[in-house]
């Protein structure tokens, strides 16, 4: 039996990447630039040292270890993982954001898409699931999901980019859709059993290197995933929108569709716009069960 | 006012003035001091510096080597950063459009280092922005002759500075060949605290100066007091990039003030500590002038006599530089406004 709406996925994606990119039908992996990748990692460290409140001495290698040992005291970690900028930290997240915005950009892929959903994060995966966090009011990392089940589009591409820390072992499970994939069920009110996705899903063997970045399909389900040895991890997961449509009907909550952005804007992060995140430390947004991003900000234009 | 009758308590009492500004312990001669930045507060500093430096060079489309050590990566580039269309004569990285975020990010991690000093306690007023410099051993000679060339021995008084003490901070570099010396000016007029548009001119008004054994040194933040003598000294071949910015104390009003030409005064670019400690927060320091836009209109180096002779404080600013609030994303203060004279 031919499936015409996964037919017509793997037919955009063959357009979008190039053949030798493709890890699978509807994922591609792709390096970044070594320097452009450090500069993340770089970036990356910075922020998380600003969220810290304090440096290291002598490099930043103690930082990943210093913010394990501050887990429960973070006041601005998300169930999910997401390190949420503050005002205190709203400078750095800017820089960590153009490093990664810029660092798309030099990739052939970034003009085929139109807008991403802003603003991303970097997140943290603890070496350890905590019991009370797989209890989400959508559904928590760990568990078999596609992202348009918290509302983002079901025509997006799904960005993931491990930065610092043991993307190994503390990593992102993919699995593949058979013919009996029905595109209903990237809407969550008609999200199906998971006996029902086991029988139309069988699991990819991809371990994505590091440095290099991951694009899927919306239709491909994912899990957070740790061996028993995983250590801390952060990354970043960003979903784009591609320019070149599909023929099925778009499903984006209205919350979502109201944090599209232009990419190339969010280049100049630093110069022609800025993230002011507003809250201060220990204030919380109400990210209504999930639906829209927890992140307090007004998006700034300088450009005038 | 001063008491300039007898030197040696006028010299005692501003070294104990420096001494108060810290909470930490200090060392140093009479009109400087070091004091030891906390290591990670420092490493912040630096990492902020290199990655204003970096992009700053991006943006001015200059090709560098590249290098993990921050040190090197100075003594590498120092030519082309020497030659970006953001920096003045004397060396200031200036911040411009493209770049803010980064110099932000600067002013920022100064800000957590003399709040770890306690020194927001003992003064009124910083300048903003604060200059990132860079020095070279192979500075243009026609700037090194410069009436206000910062390689002559010089007081910030002279400059206008509208201050009555300074902060620096080496931040990369070979200090062993390119640092700053330190003299106390002996058999001082009254007419010393007074502003010279040529450094010669303010050396007349003292009969001898004694050379400090203080060197500059990385990881440490120095205080040098207005009757400090000092200037940038080049003993080989080599760079430093190094911080500068002044500051007006709670004794300033009383003391130091009175000295200074109300034209001066009018130039003043000092924020009260509550609106500095915001910058890289909710303040922005922001130059709508573009790096392409400065390379095609230095403003530092127009055909004025005074921005011929260098250093004039007032010329630091840019122009075009706001501090922006973000919460309301208005202007909040206009330095050309402050530069009017």
């Amino acid at each position: 039996m031919k499936n015409t709406d996964l037919e017509n996925r793997v037919s955009r994606f063959k357009k979008i990447f190039n053949k030798e990119d493709l890890v699978h039908p509807l994922i591609a992996s792709i390096k970044l630039k070594s320097h452009l990748f450090e500069d993340i990692k770089n970036s990356s460290l910075a922020y998380l040292s600003s969220v810290l409140g304090e440096g290291t001495k002598n490099n930043f290698d103690q930082v990943i270890s210093n913010f394990q040992q501050a887990e429960s005291g973070l006041k601005n970690v998300t169930p999910t993982g997401m390190v949420l900028p503050k005002i205190n930290t709203s400078l750095e997240y800017n820089l960590l954001l153009r490093s990664y915005y810029k660092a798309l950009r030099e990739e052939y892929f970034f003009e085929k898409f139109s807008f991403c959903h802003t603003p991303a994060h970097l997140r943290v995966k603890w070496p350890t699931v905590k019991y009370a966090d797989l209890n989400r009011p959508r559904h928590a990392p760990e568990e078999m999901h596609f992202d348009s089940w918290s509302g983002y589009s079901s025509h997006g591409v799904t960005l993931l980019l491990g930065v610092l820390g043991d993307v190994e072992n503390n990593r992102v499970n993919f699995y593949s859709p058979n013919d009996h994939f029905q595109e209903k069920w990237l809407i969550k009110e008609h999200k199906p059993q998971e006996k029902e996705l086991l029988r139309c899903y069988s699991q990819i063997d991809f371990i994505p290197p590091e440095g290099y970045l991951v694009l899927l399909d919306t239709a491909v389900l994912h899990q957070t995933y740790r061996e028993q040895k995983a250590d801390i991890r952060f990354s970043i997961d960003n979903i784009f929108i591609p320019k070149l449509g599909l023929d099925s009907v778009e499903n984006i909550e209205y919350g979502r569709r109201l944090e599209l952005t232009d990419p190339n804007l969010l280049c100049n992060l630093g110069s022609e716009c800025l993230y002011f995140c507003d809250q201060n430390e220990g204030q919380i947004k109400d990210s209504r069960g999930g639906s829209i991003d927890p992140t307090s900000f007004k998006f700034i234009s300088l450009k005038g | 006012m001063i008491n300039f009758s007898n030197e040696e308590d006028l010299y005692e009492s501003r070294s104990k003035f420096l001494e108060s500004l810290v909470i930490r312990k200090v060392q140093g001669d009479r009109l400087i001091k070091k004091t030891a930045i906390r290591e990670d507060l420092f490493l912040l500093l630096r990492y902020s510096c290199y990655v204003y430096i970096v992009s700053c060079l991006n943006h001015n489309k200059f090709t560098y080597e590249v290098s993990n050590n921050f040190d090197e990566f100075i003594l590498k580039n120092a030519a082309k950063i020497t030659q970006m269309a953001n920096v003045t004569p004397n060396g200031v990285i200036r911040p411009k459009f493209e770049t803010f975020a980064e110099f932000n990010l600067i002013q920022k991690y100064l800000n957590l280092i003399l709040n770890d000093l306690g020194i927001f306690h003992k003064v009124q007023k910083i300048r903003a922005p604060i200059s990132i410099r860079v020095v070279t051993s192979q500075d243009d000679p026609s700037i090194l002759e410069r009436p206000r060339a910062n390689n002559r021995l010089h007081s910030d008084f002279w400059t206008g500075a509208v201050c009555d003490f300074a902060v620096l901070i080496p931040i990369f570099g070979s200090l062993d060949t390119i640092d700053v010396v330190f003299c106390e000016p002996q058999g001082v007029s009254a007419n010393y605290l007074k502003e010279y548009p040529n450094y010669a001119d303010g050396v007349k008004t003292f009969d001898s100066y004694k050379e400090y054994k203080t060197v500059m040194e990385i990881g440490n933040l120095y205080l040098q007091d207005i009757f400090c003598l000092h200037g940038t000294r080049r003993r080989g071949v080599g760079a430093r990039v190094s911080i500068d910015f002044t500051f007006q104390s709670n004794d300033y009003e009383s003391t130091i003030k009175p000295y200074y030409s109300s034209k001066a005064i009018q130039s003043d670019n000092h924020l009260d500590v509550s609106t500095w400690k915001k910058i890289g927060y909710e303040n922005m320091f922001f130059d709508s002038e573009k790096i392409e836009d400065a390379e095609n209109n230095p403003s530092y180096t127009l055909t004025s006599l005074e921005a011929k002779m260098g250093s004039a404080i007032k010329l630091q600013t840019s122009k075009t530089a706001k501090m922006i609030n973000l919460n309301t994303a208005e202007e909040i203060i206009n330095f050309e406004s402050n530069n009017a004279v």
